[in-house]
Parts: structure tokens; C-alpha cells; sequence
């Protein structure tokens, strides 16, 4: 257990200083994600009442379209940030000493995505308290009860993190996919199918379901069932376990193809 | 003891067949150079026993283990100046690298301590990688290597692009390694004089096969010539060039002409040659017996496929 003790520890060490040191993407990325999200406002604020088309009613759904895009961040940083890492790891020559350690390159990637995340996390709080004082729309937000939700439902996004982190050792430029990913990931937060197995089935999306409920619904962590909460970490396992398997199917193919080192 | 066994690798991508059938062993806290023209199959052959390529056929043994199992006794460097987290100092990439096998502590702090010391380092430890020179980032490379602790370390042309000074350190510090610190190392380069001043066995590939492997010192005797300097008077006219292309004798024209370098199996071919030079009207200032050159060596076994 030391051995992952470290693992985890230099993990975290990396990714701070990384995120300090390349100071100048970090804050490029809260201003993308910010600008992005103003302008989806101020779009539907604009015309989306005029056309009759929008569901805010700049009320009450106002704090879901604002929770929406919180969590819609926290899942792009995450599953993108596992296949950009790994396309940037190929370009410097550093994913040939990953595989090299010793302890499989899944655990490496994923606990390096965790470390990521938490980083990302961080980093859509101070973004979500900047979009709250612009809307002028104060959330009432209980950090450790949606935590929780979060935490298992990321999981999920791991495994498609892991999915496309496979695809980017064998394809190396993956671009196009990770933006197609992330509109069908506004989907799985938005849209809600009335089949039951469908909706627990998205990835996330059972997870994204009790953050709106904590936060908009005022309910807590003791009101969900046992059920829910087994839904809630089968639909992580499904997508985890399916992003392991075809993360190592692609490390074995890349290997027989010599396509390990190559960028 | 063998401390790495290659047995009977192959390697196919698509048609070509990067490793052909090839088996070599490295003792254990030995030097051993693979050599080879560009598409001779070193770079694979590496890859393949840092696990990072799969072979079709054949077993690679690390300490009488299988290969894939034993990576927590190999670490590597690869060509070039990656390798390294560029915005991390030293200090931070040793760390880093070790943490991903599992190390860690304060017995690692000292460690570290101790290798930036050896390889000068010390002042840089916290300078980010991308501030510091070529040669000081091959030498972080080369003490993540050690910081790993492994028995083998793998070094895929260490001295690429470096300038002389730091070819010398890289050169002094393998050096160290192998001796002190009872390190095998197995070097896959294009730099010839590396190979003749501190590995003790080579293993030559061509078209995939090996063509050679054996002690640097057997290989000198198997292709024992004496390599003589001729400094001329003057220049070579292009007359007198092809006139001394006729003779039956093997002349490398060097300085455009100033200077000739021919091999000789026996001393008394010299006078013979200078015979020849003077029945030419090629007139002799001075003539040196050079020290035996690996490259020629190399040349000889492949056949000048050297690109």
C-alpha cells in the first residue's frame, strides 16, 4: 500500500505545481469556461424567452442552468484532462517511463486524473462563485453534501476519461472526439428520458440528478435511499470497469504496434 | 552472471522486419553498446525489453525473470531530450519518477541529495528542466534512472546532441555507474568512440540480425588492421585522386585532398605504399600510425550501410 501511498502523493505534488507553473493555461481555462458560460446566459436571457424556446424563466431554473454548467465543467476538465495528459505524455517522451514504472498505467492515469480532479474542483468552486456574483443569482451551496454525489458520479467520467485516453495512445490527436464528447455530455445532464433504465444508464447522470436535488430540492445526503445510492456507484462501476478494459486493450495494441512512444 | 538475456526476438511491423531472430546476453555491472546503421532494429530491440513494444516471438529474461515482470528492475532513457517533465526542477522530476515505482521517504530525499551531487546538479535542483542545458537535462535523465535503483538501465543514444564537454560527463558519469555502482548498462547509439571508450562488449545489428557481438578487444583483433595517416605535400589533383583510385588499394582521401588514410594488415605494406604514392609524383610530408578505430570496425561488418 506504501508504494501507492507515493504514488498518490507525488500525483498531487505534480499537478500543483504543474497548474502553478503553467499558470498561464490555468487561468486561460477559467476565463474560456467563464465566457462560455456568460454567453450562454446572456443568449438566453436575450432571445431564448423572446422565441418562447428557453426553459428559464430567469427564476428558480436559473440555479439549475448555473448547477448544470458547474458540474458540465467539473466532467470536461476531468475526462478531456486524462486524454489530454496522456496525447502530452506521448509528446514528451514521459508515457514510455509511466509504463516503465512498474504499477499499471491505468492506476497511474486515473490516479493522476483524481489528482486533477480535485484541482479541477477547486477550480469550478472559485468559477461557480465568480458566475454567481455576476448573475447576481446566490446559490445556497452545501459543499459537503454534494461532494459525495459528485465524488461517486465522477467516477463514471473517469472511465470515459480512460476510454478516450486509450484512443489518444493509439490515435495520438483525439481533439474532435473530446469535443463531440463534451456536447453529449450536456445532453446526459439535461435531457431526461422517461425509461428508467435509459436514464440510469447515462453516465452521471444519476449522480447530477441528487446535486440538483441537495442544491435546488434542499434535500440531504440522508434522503436518498440505499437503492439510489447503489444506482448512483453501479452506473461509476459500468463506465470505470468498461474505461480500464478498453484503456488496457488499447495500451496492449499500442505496444504490438510500437505505437506506445510515438506523437 | 547474465544479468539481461535476450533470446531469439522478432519483431515484424507490417512487411518489414525490424528484429530478425536476434539473442545476445549482457553480464551483470558490464557495458554493453548495440550499434547499428539507422532501421537496424536497436531502437526496437531496446523498446521491446523496456516492455514498451511487444515481440511477435522470443523471451527477454532480466535477472532470470521474465522481462515484463522484472520492470521494477529496468529503467530507461530514450533518444532526445524528453524524458522529463519540463516545468519541474530536477529535484522534483527525481521525485516524481521514483513516487510512480512506489518510492519514497526520507531515505529518497537523501538519495536524491546525494545523486544531484554526483552529477553536479546540486546548484540546479531547483531550476525547471526546460532553464537548463542539453547536458544537464540528459544527466537529470540519467540520475532518474538511478534514482529508480534498477539493475539494468537501458540508454537509447545518450550523447545525441550534446557538445563536448557534456559528452564527456555523460561519458565519465557511465562510467561511474557501471563501476561504483555496480550498474549494467546496455547503450544503443550511432557514436562509435562512446562505445570504444567505455563498453566492454558490443553487439552489432544490421537488417534486424546481428552481425556481430562480442568483446570490443576480440573485435579489434578479428579485424586487425593498422590504420595509417599520410600527410601530403599538397593537395590531390583530381588527376592524381583517380590515378590513386586505380592502384589496388583502399584510400580514404581526407582535407580534400591534403591528407590519406589506408588500412594494412602487415607493417612492411607501408614501404610498398610509399612506392606507389612516389611512382605517382605524390610526395610524402609525414606519416602517423593511428590508434585502431572502432568505426572501422563497424564499417567492416556492415558493409557500409551506415546512413
Amino acid at each position: 500500500m506504501k508504494k501507492y501511498y507515493y504514488l498518490i502523493k507525488v500525483s498531487f505534488e505534480r499537478t500543483f505545481k504543474e497548474l502553478i507553473r503553467y499558470k498561464f493555461n490555468t487561468i486561460s481555462n477559467i476565463i474560456f469556461l467563464y465566457a462560455l458560460f456568460m454567453a450562454m446566459f446572456l443568449g438566453l436571457k436575450s432571445f431564448g424567452i423572446d422565441f418562447g424556446v428557453s426553459p428559464l424563466d430567469m427564476g428558480s431554473t436559473l440555479e439549475g442552468f448555473i448547477i448544470g454548467y458547474f458540474l458540465w465543467a467539473i466532467m470536461m476538465m476531468t475526462y478531456s484532462g486524462i486524454a489530454y495528459g496522456i496525447t502530452n505524455d506521448a509528446g514528451r517522451g514521459t508515457l514510455e517511463q509511466l509504463n516503465m514504472s512498474g504499477i499499471s498505467l491505468y492506476i497511474i492515469v486515473t490516479i493522476r486524473g483524481l489528482s486533477d480532479l480535485v484541482v479541477d474542483i477547486m477550480v469550478s468552486i472559485v468559477l461557480l462563485f465568480i458566475i454567481m456574483f455576476t448573475t447576481g443569482h446566490y446559490l445556497e451551496i452545501r459543499i459537503l453534501s454534494i461532494l459525495p454525489p459528485i465524488l461517486i458520479g465522477i467516477v463514471s467520467i473517469l472511465g470515459i476519461g480512460l476510454i478516450c485516453g486509450g484512443l489518444a495512445i493509439i490515435f495520438k490527436k483525439v481533439n474532435s472526439l473530446l469535443d463531440i464528447i463534451q456536447y453529449f455530455l450536456i445532453a446526459f445532464i439535461m435531457v431526461s428520458p422517461k425509461n428508467k433504465f435509459v436514464y440510469n444508464l447515462l453516465p452521471f447522470r444519476p449522480s447530477s440528478d441528487k446535486v440538483m436535488q441537495i442544491i435546488l430540492g434542499g434535500q440531504t445526503l440522508k434522503d436518498f435511499t440505499i437503492n439510489e445510492y447503489a444506482i448512483m456507484i453501479g452506473n461509476s462501476l459500468l463506465y470505470f470497469i468498461l474505461g480500464i478494459i478498453v484503456f488496457n486493450k488499447s495500451v496492449t495494441y499500442a505496444k504490438r504496434k510500437g505505437l506506445l512512444g510515438g506523437y | 552472471m547474465e544479468a539481461l538475456q535476450v533470446i531469439n526476438l522478432t519483431k515484424h511491423y507490417e512487411n518489414v522486419r525490424a528484429v530478425d531472430g536476434i539473442s545476445f546476453n549482457v553480464k551483470k555491472g558490464k557495458i554493453c553498446g548495440i550499434l547499428g546503421p539507422n532501421g537496424s532494429g536497436k531502437t526496437t530491440t531496446i523498446k521491446c525489453i523496456s516492455n514498451l513494444i511487444i515481440p511477435d516471438s522470443g523471451e527477454i529474461r532480466v535477472l532470470g525473470g521474465d522481462n515484463k515482470k522484472s520492470l521494477n528492475n529496468i529503467a530507461a532513457v530514450f533518444e532526445g531530450t524528453r524524458n522529463l517533465y519540463w516545468r519541474l526542477t530536477p529535484r522534483e522530476n527525481l521525485r516524481y519518477f521514483a513516487g510512480i515505482r512506489g518510492l519514497g521517504g526520507r531515505e529518497l530525499e537523501k538519495e536524491i541529495n546525494i545523486l544531484l551531487d554526483r552529477f553536479n546538479l546540486t546548484d540546479k535542483k531547483d531550476v525547471v528542466v526546460n532553464n537548463l542545458s542539453r547536458g544537464m537535462q540528459q544527466k537529470v535523465a540519467i540520475a532518474m534512472t538511478l534514482i529508480c535503483d534498477t539493475e539494468i538501465i537501458l540508454l537509447d543514444e545518450p550523447t545525441l546532441g550534446l557538445d563536448v564537454q557534456s559528452h564527456l560527463d555523460i561519458k565519465n558519469i557511465l562510467i561511474d555507474v557501471s563501476y561504483e555502482l555496480d550498474k549494467t548498462i546496455l547503450i544503443s547509439t550511432h557514436d562509435m568512440k562512446l562505445v570504444q571508450d567505455i563498453c566492454e562488449d558490443v553487439v552489432i545489428l544490421s537488417n534486424g540480425k546481428i552481425v556481430a557481438k562480442d568483446s570490443i578487444e576480440k573485435l579489434f583483433d578479428m579485424f586487425k588492421t593498422m590504420t595509417y595517416e599520410i600527410v601530403l605535400t599538397e593537395c590531390l589533383s583530381e588527376e592524381k585522386k583517380s590515378s590513386l583510385m586505380k592502384l589496388n588499394r583502399a584510400f580514404y582521401i581526407i582535407n580534400n585532398g591534403s591528407k590519406l588514410e589506408t588500412d594494412i594488415l602487415n607493417e612492411k605494406d607501408i614501404y610498398r605504399i610509399v612506392d606507389d604514392l612516389k611512382n605517382l609524383d605524390i610526395f610524402i610530408k609525414e606519416i602517423k600510425q593511428k590508434e585502431q578505430n572502432f568505426e572501422r570496425v563497424f564499417l567492416s561488418l556492415t558493409a557500409g550501410e551506415v546512413d
